[in-house]
């Protein structure tokens, strides 16, 4: 495995140039920092208004709510630091031409575009999410064994991919959609519904959010996961849709790629 | 000292410079339905949320299902034709753009307000199909009735808007003496939403926050209006609060003018 | 085996035109109105290792387009192409580590991180082992002046300085093949100068095969024994520069203005005319008697202006061709 020592070396380059770049604006570095903290805390708030008034919310504890909100936090926020910067970047450097020089490298193309930048005041999101999945579990006592847990990191992971193979696979349009911009805002705005328990929706929003857009599979299942309260068939649906998406996404790339290699950049 | 001609210039200056920001903020469209988005995902997920909450109860703190879901659904079109954001102003003075501007015989103030005000006209234009979108999702739960959209109704939406454009007028003189004001308008945006009742109605939050919002000028920006439209507040209450409305209004938009003026000292010294 | 070999190499770009409008865009997503645009036709090119070659040819020629399909970043439309034995566009890793691309203007470097950042990240990517990077970093730091800067920030760089630090990251791996485009665009003359010097001490001490891409007269003179001209995508000239220069290099272009209009026949005796329309006139003379012309002009004609430069490559790709139209409806071999 000598390829994938060669890529975590290579990654590592990353996240310290990243980290060099960051103290030097210390400043602005923890301001960014504060404010992704504040969002989750204001989602945070919501929850305790609305638990300071009852006890469940679509069959869903204070605790396991919290377990969800820390979850879907913990998945966008390692989104946020490690692969959006980057996705959101392509456009620009496609239309300047900088692309080109990414092309000329003895190192897999995607890789080198997707995993450049790394955010790292998003960290400290990712950190207090920790925190709140640990403070649900406690409010809601949900008891914890060696499987559950490895569940959950397992619905994590899949959480964490199936939000990088939507994006993924919006930013490769912009291959051939080359002047429209943010064109992962929309999804981005949209990807919030997957704070709240799918519970709350009626069934047939409920079904395109878990078998079309699968928004369901970022947080509530991971978070039923944990709470023991999963259907045992969601976690190879799971697995099978987070591969799907990163297949296809794999897939996408290498065409737009070719495309571009084409059609002359 | 005003007199017909004037008068007349002045108007004509005034449509020429609301036409312009008009074609201007349709050109955003595209980006304005991406913010829109950006709204409407929390206007249907917070009342679900309370909705699911219910249980077998019928009101929650005086609030029924259908009180809960209208006092949403007009949080959402206030808000569209009331909010403002400093950005522009922000980055005309950080850009020096806020020269050029000097230099033309119409207050900077004016453009800014041009530029709001046709911008929060096309975004509600461009909200009504998301808004009918909204209406289907919460069909169930829309026979609720008792709006008031009398004269007092319109007078606070007016001065909502005047109070939100004060407010974010002063907040973007904030430029004029600090280098990243970024961060500062993010927190406003949530807290001073907060405190609108963007979030969750006034009454829902709890008592300490409840009387904060009260003596802050927040909750004239949306909730006051939202609550006049629901017909929510007895008679007298509703003209104290449109006095009240008034008063923060002139009170904002006097420090506004006031910070304007010392800030424009400091802006042409520095001499961009 | 020859470094390079290019034969009949070529690339039609498809341009999809729209009307403007809303009605326009629904009428493109029936039928598009296809425009091709031949950007290289049918280049041959045989390059041998160690050779310093440079490629010239005005904006819009396709020099780029050719640089683009030998780094493997385009497909060509038809033709092939090997690069040290590789097909270029197989991007082969192997491929990738022996050669380098340098487009000016277009920068590799971090921009908020010092240049040592930078190329330690090169090292990672081109797997260069310690010992010969930390040499290759001295050597090419010194040559080009830069030990010093290794530690300011990219952003904080002039242009100049700059580009010399892309440079050096570039070759940080010894390259085998360099393709640089138009490396001295934009900077000030003794950047460039400094640049030139580079090149040509990497060519030599190297032995690597550098291919360079400019509409600099100089850049090519300074450099290059052999110019491959390249005019609306055609190899138009393949031989030594010598050859190409002792024609122009004795010449000087002047370009009068005048402040009323004069008759060609008024120009008798100053030069060959390459261009008059009545009120400006551009003359070519032997560059030794460049300022007796223009003092003939002056004392004789009614001239407001006059600037007197070296020639650049389009005059001589005018006066190349001045006889032979340009390659105007060509042949296009159309992709599938």
């Amino acid at each position: 495995m000598k390829v994938l020592r060669r890529y975590l070396r290579l990654y590592a380059v990353f996240f310290r140039n990243c980290l060099v770049r960051e103290m030097e604006f210390r400043g602005n570095f923890l301001a960014n920092c504060a404010t992704t903290v504040a969002w989750l805390v204001y989602y945070l708030f919501f929850i305790e208004i609305v638990y300071a008034l009852t006890d469940q919310v679509a069959g869903w504890s204070k605790g396991e709510t919290l377990v969800l909100a820390g979850s879907f936090s913990l998945s966008w926020g390692l989104m946020n630091a490690l692969f959006s910067p980057n996705l959101s970047r392509l456009p620009e450097e496609i239309q300047k031409g900088t692309f080109d020089l990414v092309l000329t490298k003895p190192v897999d193309s995607q890789f080198l575009a997707t995993a450049r930048m790394v955010n790292l005041a998003e960290f400290a999101r990712t950190l207090m999410s920790f925190l709140v999945v640990g403070y649900g579990v406690r409010e809601a006592a949900i008891p914890l064994t060696v499987t559950g847990v490895a569940v959950y990191l397992v619905l994590m992971a899949c959480s964490v991919m199936i939000l990088f193979g939507i994006d993924s696979l919006i930013m490769t349009l912009s291959f051939w959609l080359v002047r429209i911009r943010n064109l992962d805002a929309a999804f981005w705005s949209v990807s919030i519904i997957a704070r709240y328990p799918v519970d709350i929706f009626e069934r047939t929003l409920r079904n395109i959010l878990t078998f079309f857009l699968p928004l369901a599979f970022v947080a509530t299942v991971p978070a039923r996961g944990l709470a023991r309260t999963m259907e045992p068939w969601m976690l190879p649906a799971a697995v099978a849709i987070a591969g799907f998406l990163i297949a296809a996404s794999r897939l996408f790339w290498l065409k737009a790629a070719r495309s571009y290699s084409s059609a002359g950049g | 000292m005003m007199n017909a001609a004037s008068l007349r210039t002045a108007l004509r200056k005034w449509r020429a410079v609301l036409g312009l920001h008009f074609q201007d903020s349709l050109a955003y469209r595209a980006q304005g339905v991406v913010w829109i988005l950006t709204d409407i995902i929390p206007t249907v997920t917070l009342p679900l949320m309370w909705l699911a909450a219910y249980g077998d109860r019928s009101h929650l703190r005086g609030f029924s299902r259908e009180g809960l879901v209208a006092y949403y659904l007009a949080v959402s079109v206030v808000s569209n034709l009331v909010f403002a954001h400093p950005w522009e102003i922000a980055r005309d003075i950080k850009d020096g753009r806020l020269s050029i501007y000097l230099t033309r015989p119409f207050t900077y103030c004016g453009f800014i307000f041009a530029s709001n005000l046709t911008w929060r006209l096309v975004r509600t234009m461009l909200y009504v199909p998301f808004f009918l979108v909204i209406l289907a999702i919460f069909r169930h739960y829309l026979s609720w009735g008792g709006f008031q959209a009398g004269w007092e109704f319109w007078a606070s939406l007016v001065l909502a808007h005047l109070l939100s454009f004060q407010i974010a007028w002063l907040l973007g003189m904030a430029a004029f003496y600090l280098v990243e004001v970024g961060g500062i308008y993010e927190f406003w945006y949530m807290i001073g939403g907060f405190l609108a009742g963007q979030m969750a109605p006034l009454e829902l939050l709890p008592e300490a926050v409840r009387s904060a919002a009260q003596v802050m000028p927040f909750s004239y920006v949306l909730w006051f209006p939202v609550q006049v439209f629901l017909g929510n507040l007895p008679e007298d209450a509703v003209m104290r609060g449109l006095a009240v409305q008034a008063a923060w209004t002139v009170l904002m938009g006097v420090a506004g003018q006031a910070l304007w003026r010392a800030g424009l000292r400091r802006y042409t010294a520095v001499g961009i | 085996m020859p470094a390079i070999l290019a034969e009949d190499l070529t690339k039609v770009y498809v341009l999809h035109q729209r009307d403007p409008g809303i009605a326009g865009a629904v009428r493109s997503l029936f039928r598009r109105k296809r425009q091709e645009v031949l950007a290289a036709d049918r280049i041959n090119v045989r390059i041998e290792e160690g050779e310093l070659v440079g490629f010239l040819g005005p904006n819009g020629a396709g020099k780029t387009t050719t640089l683009k399909m030998l780094s493997g970043i385009l497909y060509p439309t038809s033709g092939r192409a090997e690069v040290l034995g590789f097909v270029p566009w197989e991007r082969r890793p192997e491929f990738q580590k022996q050669f380098s691309l340098v487009m000016g203007q277009k920068n590799q470097l971090w921009w908020d991180l010092p240049p040592e950042e930078s190329f330690l990240l090169f090292r990672e990517l081109y797997e260069i082992p310690a010992d010969v990077y930390r040499q290759r970093v001295k050597m090419l730091t010194e040559m080009l002046e830069i030990s010093h800067l290794m530690n300011v920030q990219v952003r904080k760089l002039s242009l100049g300085e700059r580009m010399k630090c892309e440079l050096a990251a570039a070759l940080l791996h010894r390259p085998r093949v360099v393709f640089l485009d138009e490396p001295t665009i934009g900077l000030d003359v003794v950047s460039q100068k400094r640049i030139r010097e580079f090149i040509r001490q990497t060519n030599r001490e190297d032995g690597s095969t550098i291919v360079l891409t400019s509409h600099y007269m100089d850049d090519v003179r300074a450099l290059c024994e052999r110019v491959v001209i390249v005019d609306h995508g055609r190899v138009v000239y393949d031989d030594s520069l010598a050859r190409l220069v002792s024609r122009y290099t004795d010449s000087k272009h002047l370009r009068l203005t005048f402040s009323k209009p004069v008759e060609q026949s008024d120009l008798g005796g100053l030069g060959r005319v390459s261009s008059f329309d009545g009120l400006s006139a551009e003359l070519e003379s032997p560059r030794d008697e460049a300022a007796k012309v223009a003092a003939a002009a002056l004392s004789r004609l009614p001239v407001v202006d006059i600037e007197i430069r070296d020639p650049d490559v389009e005059d001589v790709i005018r006066d190349l061709f001045q006889h032979r139209p340009p390659a105007a409806a060509p042949d296009a071999v159309v992709a599938g």
